[in-house]
């Protein structure tokens, strides 16, 4: 039974998993970055913050829900 | 025409108010807004620093121009907000029919039609182009915005009728389907016992 789980453990470091990085990911992080490190602002102190980046990802979002044909 | 000082400070006063609002309305602090507030600040430093008149005037008129474009990005992510209501209204009563409890829904569907494209339409805009945009939008923004939270405001109410006309439907459609199995049950064994 050892062996196998060595045999398993040694074919996962050959061939090890893609590393998770997606945007969400990221974007998570960099709040709690945010968070542990801002200081004066309730909100910024809970990772609650908007971007330029997050207001024109909801306009996009919203032009293709509301103008289907202008979006395309 | 000259800026004054009690003009920015009243802007100021607005911006200000209105990034506080939203930080608790919304998803949080809106950074491009209290980027252009700091901003503001440094014209202010600015025309304190240097004597020449015309570069005092064009250190105010900037700082005017900054709190103008504050007030729009604020203005910008209440419409967003406001937008994003009335697309989650849809989505949750689309299966209902909504003009005869909202008699104005077809007027506030082609006003979120129009916001969003007054919004889109400055977002495609270049950076520069945007920037000197952004100060002449701001009171067309804040019209669109007061226009848009009058408007949204019977669909808020009009939820509690339309959740009880979606279980009356739900409520139908279960007795309908019910019926149609008995009638087909009773077809069946009318048929076995012939």
């Amino acid at each position: 039974m050892m062996n196998l789980i060595d045999l398993v453990k040694q074919v996962n470091r050959m061939f090890p998993d893609p590393p998770v990085y997606t945007k969400e990911v990221q974007r998570e992080k960099e709040k709690r970055l945010v968070a542990r490190y801002a200081t004066g602002n309730i909100s910024l102190q809970n990772g609650r913050y908007i971007t330029r980046k997050d207001v024109e990802q909801r306009i996009s979002s919203l032009t293709e829900y509301f103008l289907p044909k202008d979006f395309s | 025409m000259t800026t004054t000082l009690s003009e920015i400070s009243e802007l100021f006063d607005s911006a200000e108010k209105k990034i506080k609002l939203f930080e608790h309305l919304d998803d949080g602090l809106l950074f491009s807004a209290v980027n252009q507030l700091r901003y503001v600040s440094f014209h202010i430093l600015r025309y304190h620093e240097i004597t020449d008149n015309d570069q005092k005037n064009e250190e105010l008129r900037k700082a005017k121009n900054h709190c103008q474009r504050a007030i729009y990005d604020i203005m910008e992510i209440g419409l967003v907000h406001y937008l994003e209501q009335i697309r989650d209204f849809e989505q949750d009563y689309r299966t209902v029919v909504i003009a005869d409890i909202v008699p104005t829904y077809l007027e506030i569907n082609a006003m979120a039609k129009e916001v969003t494209m007054f919004l889109s339409n400055n977002t495609r805009k270049s950076l520069a182009e945007r920037c000197d945009d952004r100060g002449d939008n701001y009171q067309e923004s804040i019209r669109r915005f007061h226009e848009l939270h009058d408007a949204t405001e019977p669909l808020n109410s009009a939820r509690s009728e339309l959740n009880k006309r979606m279980k009356n439907q739900k409520m139908t459609l279960i007795i309908s389907i019910f019926a149609a199995a008995l009638t087909l049950a009773g077809v069946i064994i009318a048929l076995l016992k012939s």
